[in-house]
């Protein structure tokens, strides 16, 4: 099943061909169709889109510019700040917390004639790679339900997969964006750290973490990122954002990319391994040149990965206590340190309370050299060796999961499993640089995302390859709607 | 210098000052005014530290600290950044503070330093450990007591608020000279202009105090620098008293109790206070560029010391004068004032020190209310330089001036010889007794001056009756000369009982 | 290694203020156990010294203005438990 992507509906917008309100109504009716076998969303702003809505047709009737996204309906993933809507993270803790305030990102995409329709599912506080660990339920993956979407921004990857919206948010810290976009068959883009604001972006590891993008189109996915992104100076709310001005590759011939060698092999399904292969074949053709490289140092980066995250987000999360916000703290506790322990230990669900205590654990006295210390040396290392790595290649290639989109449940007794979805993904993070999930292919009817690398700030790059490839045909599933049966 | 009970002490202090110069708070644009508004109106999501905020460093707030620092010879770090340093408590927005920290490859603001302080014999050289920035916290209020309000009621308003938390060495020797130090740093900040530390809350001072080398013991919650000394004169001799009886003193954090007037031990043991610091990510490193330093030494203004020695180098005073004067700027503000207006630099000082200060805290007011005062001085002891008034009238009149800010009416003297001798005569007659008492006593002059004052609500000159009575007492025969003996006495007897019969 | 047991995780969730149940104690060691295991894995790597001032970008000297931006919302209907404009919380001691 075909879509009308994102860049279609704002041309007819702005053209005054289509009304943003005809738009919004098809999304909305679309996520009623689907959203009881999908649970992509948490929260669904119907008055407030046709607000939007009508003022976009309104500005159009009027001759005033509605912007480049006009009328385009966008989901947020649940850990992005939107004034007026809830914002759950997920998590029981932040019941009946709504947002007075707007993300920089959202502020940008209404600004840009978006139209924000609701908050999507995820894992709670962006800790997980399956959308599972949220306490209201877990998404279910458009192309099959009985498996999971991927995770954490599993909600934003189904709402695109299944046709609800075209565009959407997500956070990506060791993978969120990239996995369950490859699981559910659609673009995700992981920018480079800081060259688009996390102002608003609920803080789960700030020193790694990024706001993300999927799109089921590269034209899509560009368009999305254009508007987000810092093009031509910082976002003064976020100190350690820079900025970029676009920067388009034109053709790749003579472009080198480099085929990671320790993600194939042992512990890759083989549909997925030969999905990357072929992908490899396919920049060949279009003139490039792919050889294998090896990164012996990857073995390090999922335990450096998970060290990192757990430490910050022991300190990201302290001030969750029912005290300003959320999940109110007992009065009636013997004193404060009761009743944040009460609060905590009720509104956290395990996972959460797993990686905060682990992070309280290596940040304290005694430890915090053995483990944090080593974990920051290691992300160093790491961003070392990859930058070296670039100083060759310009692109890195490898697959986005190790494996098929796993079922419900199947991971969630051990949670190291878990952790290793991320295998391929947190090499990014860790070194700040730009990734891009493309869906490439389909496997047993599921969807194989490859992913591809570029140096720091060469974010344009990526998209660039994607809509080479996609012109060409051969991005399988791009612009393809999960039937969800 | 030994504690008088014969145990030597050693203190440290750690000084949080409010960088009340700033407009906006540390992190946030929020107003740092917050003094006079209602609870949680100047804050935002930042400073209440609401999911997916992120600080953003006021720029202004790295000057006022290297200005710090610069006055205390305290070195900048060339690159310096923020940690976060982690306790669960109801005033913290994100139950951690943006802080610094200098360990482990950490860099404060500055590091080192020293401030000289006059102390009992001489100066005192104490030195700085380090200078550093960090963000208030929010206001406690306790509806009753602390012990029986069964919750708390918690006020952003100042939470996120610039601090400038300096530490020193444990140079102090006394509770005394611990005072001293703080009234001397709180004058060095004023006259940076970084802070106004009449505001309340805006000095707070944690101490850590040991006595005969042992353990030492942390003392928080010294909310004015008023408290100081007694603080820590409480828990010197509370230590004194442990050691004496033959117990050790342990490590421990106490607080003072500024009711009761005691340092008490926390109602139950907190844990471990680990506060497991780490860097900020949310915020780069900042570099001090030499170009900063050099316009902010150019540009710092003239510090306690150096404008003592200007007083007495320029204007005469002595060095125990300059220096009270320059220990609160507002005073030595007003004293130049006092002078730029025409007074002389010694009457300037002696009235500033020796009549206005009292007048100030006999009407309950502050060093701060006094340059509003200054014209209505200057103006006062003009009138007393021209002798338009007398001293005595003066200071009256001074007194009101302070209660009420107006100068009152002010009269001339009465000099009427024909009208004060009047008078005179009258008391003389009226205080036989003391008359008679002249000659043995010449001292009880004063009282028949004093007589003759009152009489005159104080508005006579006071030179000119003393002079008077004592014209009328040499012609009455009474003289003030003992020699004279028991012819003298009697003589004065008849005197009496001859002026009685008239 | 780390030597986890019942007393290292009771401690660890002090220290995190989270109240656990004596089920979730008992998961807790073994979970740990096998996580800190896992972790074990970086200590076997030369690592170069780490700075704090490491970041992923090089930034420095981002400053704001001493301008004040105050916003007109009034954020108190946010407080879970209020009184008046202020926020009521638990009791400290």
């Amino acid at each position: 099943m075909k879509r009308r992507g994102a860049f279609e509906v704002a041309e007819m917008v702005r053209e005054g061909k289509w009304s943003a309100r005809s738009v919004v109504m098809e999304a909305l009716s679309r996520i009623d169709a689907v959203e009881g076998s999908v649970h992509a969303f948490l929260h669904v702003d119907r008055e407030g889109a046709l607000r939007r809505a009508e003022e976009i047709d309104r500005a159009v009737a009027e001759g005033r510019d509605p912007g480049p996204l006009a009328g385009v309906p966008v989901a947020v993933k649940d850990n992005i700040s939107v004034e007026g809507m809830p914002l759950t993270c997920g998590s029981r803790i932040l019941e009946g917390y709504v947002a007075p305030y707007d993300a920089t990102v959202v502020r940008r995409l209404r600004e840009a004639g978006a139209i924000i329709i609701g908050k999507t599912n995820l894992d709670e506080f962006a800790m997980g790679s399956s959308t599972e660990y949220s306490a209201y339920g877990p998404t279910r993956n458009p192309w099959d339900l009985s498996r999971i979407p991927g995770g954490s921004s599993g909600g934003s990857g189904a709402a695109v997969a299944s046709g609800e919206v075209p565009l959407a948010l997500g956070s990506d810290t060791g993978g969120s964006v990239r996995c369950p976009a490859s699981f559910t068959g659609v673009y995700g883009l992981k920018p480079s750290y800081g060259l688009v604001s996390r102002y608003g972006l609920v803080e789960f590891s700030n020193s790694i973490e990024v706001v993300g993008a999927l799109a089921s189109t590269s034209r899509d996915l560009s368009l999305l990122f254009s508007v987000i992104r810092n093009s031509s100076s910082p976002d003064p709310l976020d100190q350690t954002s820079v900025f970029a001005p676009l920067q388009d590759i034109g053709g790749i011939e003579g472009m080198e990319f480099g085929l990671l060698i320790q993600t194939l092999g042992k512990g890759v399904d083989p549909e997925v391994e030969s999905a990357t292969y072929r992908f490899a074949d396919e920049m060949k053709d279009m003139g490039g040149k792919v050889e294998e490289v090896s990164l012996p140092e990857m073995g390090l980066a999922l335990p450096a990965y998970y060290l990192l995250v757990c430490a910050e987000a022991s300190s990201n999360l302290a001030r969750y206590d029912g005290i300003r916000y959320g999940m109110p703290a007992p009065l009636d506790a013997r004193n404060w340190n009761e009743a944040f322990s009460t609060v905590r230990g009720k509104g956290f669900g395990p996972e959460v309370k797993r990686r905060v205590m682990m992070g309280s654990f290596e940040l304290s006295s005694g430890y915090y050299d053995a483990y944090y210390l080593r974990a920051v040396a290691a992300r160093k290392l790491l961003r070392e060796k990859m930058l070296s790595l670039f100083r060759k290649y310009q692109f890195l290639i490898s697959p986005t999961n190790p494996v098929l989109a796993p079922a419900l449940g199947e991971k969630l007794s051990d949670p190291l499993s878990m952790y290793l979805l991320d295998l391929d993904t947190v090499l990014a993070n860790l070194s700040g640089i730009p990734a891009l999930s493309i869906p490439f292919a389909r496997a047993r009817g599921l969807p194989v995302g490859i992913q591809l690398m570029a140096p720091p700030l060469r974010d344009d790059w990526l998209t660039s390859v994607a809509s080479l490839l996609e012109l060409r045909g051969k991005v399988e599933l791009a612009g393809e709607v999960a039937e969800v049966a | 210098m030994p504690d008088p009970r014969g145990h030597s002490v050693m203190i440290g202090l750690e000084v949080h000052a409010q960088l009340t110069s700033l407009k906006t708070k540390l992190f946030c644009g929020c107003s740092a005014d917050y003094r006079s508004l209602p609870p949680n109106t100047s804050v935002c999501e930042v400073c209440l530290g609401l999911p997916g905020s992120l600080p953003r460093l006021n720029g202004r707030a790295v000057e006022e600290v290297l200005k710090i620092a610069l006055a205390l010879h305290s070195r900048p770090a060339e690159k310096s950044l923020f940690y976060r340093k982690h306790y669960f408590y109801p005033d913290m927005a994100k139950n951690f503070q943006i802080s610094q920290y200098d360990r482990g490859g950490g860099v404060t603001v500055a590091q080192g330093g020293y401030m000289d302080v006059r102390v009992e014999h001489g100066t005192k050289r104490i030195r700085v450990r380090r200078v550093q920035l960090e963000e208030d916290v929010a206001k406690i209020v306790y509806p009753g007591s602390l012990m029986s309000s069964g919750y708390v009621m918690v006020d952003y308003n100042r939470a996120g608020v610039a601090l400038c938390e300096m530490v020193t060495e444990p140079d102090l020797s006394s509770p005394r000279e611990a005072r001293l130090f703080i009234e001397k740093y709180a004058s060095v900040l004023e006259h940076l202009g970084v802070t106004n530390t009449s505001l309340e809350g805006s000095l707070r001072v944690d101490a850590n105090v040991s006595i005969d080398g042992g353990e030492r013991v942390e003392l928080k919650n010294i909310n004015s620098p008023k408290d100081v000394e007694r603080a820590l004169n409480y828990e010197v001799q509370r230590q004194a008293m442990v050691v004496e009886r033959g117990g050790k003193i342990e490590m421990e954090t106490r607080h003072w109790d500024e009711l009761n007037k005691v340092t008490v031990a926390p109602r139950f043991k907190e844990g471990e206070e680990d506060y497991r610091y780490f860097p900020e990510p949310d915020l780069p490193p900042f570099r001090v560029e030499p170009e900063l330093l050099e316009r902010l030494i150019r540009s710092l203004p003239e510090l306690p010391d150096q404008r003592a020695e200007r007083f007495v180098r320029e204007l005469g005073l002595t060095d125990y004068q300059a220096q009270v004067l320059v220990s609160q700027k507002p005073l030595a503000d007003s004293f130049e004032e006092l002078v730029h207006q025409g007074i002389s630099a010694s009457e300037a000082a002696d009235w500033t020190m020796n009549e206005v200060l009292g007048d100030l805290a006999e009407a309950g007011l502050d060093v701060s209310d006094l340059p509003r005062l200054v014209p209505g001085i200057a103006s006062l002891l003009k009138s007393l330089e021209r002798e338009e008034v007398t001293g005595k009238m003066a200071k009256h009149a001074l007194k009101q001036l302070v209660a009420t800010g107006r100068l009152p009416e002010l009269s001339h003297p009465i000099r009427d010889r024909q009208e004060l001798a009047a008078l005179v005569e009258d008391v003389l007659n009226q205080n036989p007794e003391v008359v008679s008492k002249v000659a043995a006593d010449p001292k009880v002059v004063n009282y028949l001056v004093g007589q003759v004052m009152r009489r005159t609500k104080a508005k006579a000159d006071p030179q000119l009756v003393l002079s008077l009575i004592r014209e009328a007492l040499e012609r009455k025969g009474a003289r003030e000369d003992k020699s004279e003996g028991e012819g003298a006495a009697r003589r004065t007897f008849n005197l009496t009982r001859r002026s009685s019969r008239e | 290694m780390q030597q986890v047991d019942e007393e290292l995780v009771r401690r660890v969730a002090s220290l995190s203020r989270i109240r656990l149940s004596e089920d979730e104690v008992a998961l807790l060691v073994s979970q740990f156990r096998e996580i800190l295991d896992y972790f074990s894995a970086i200590s076997s790597w030369e690592l170069p010294p780490p700075s704090p001032m490491d970041r992923l970008v090089e930034l420095a000297n981002v400053f704001r203005e001493d301008q004040p931006t105050p916003q007109s919302k009034d954020l108190t209907g946010i407080f879970p438990n209020r009184e008046g404009r202020y926020i009521k919380a638990p009791k400290i001691v």
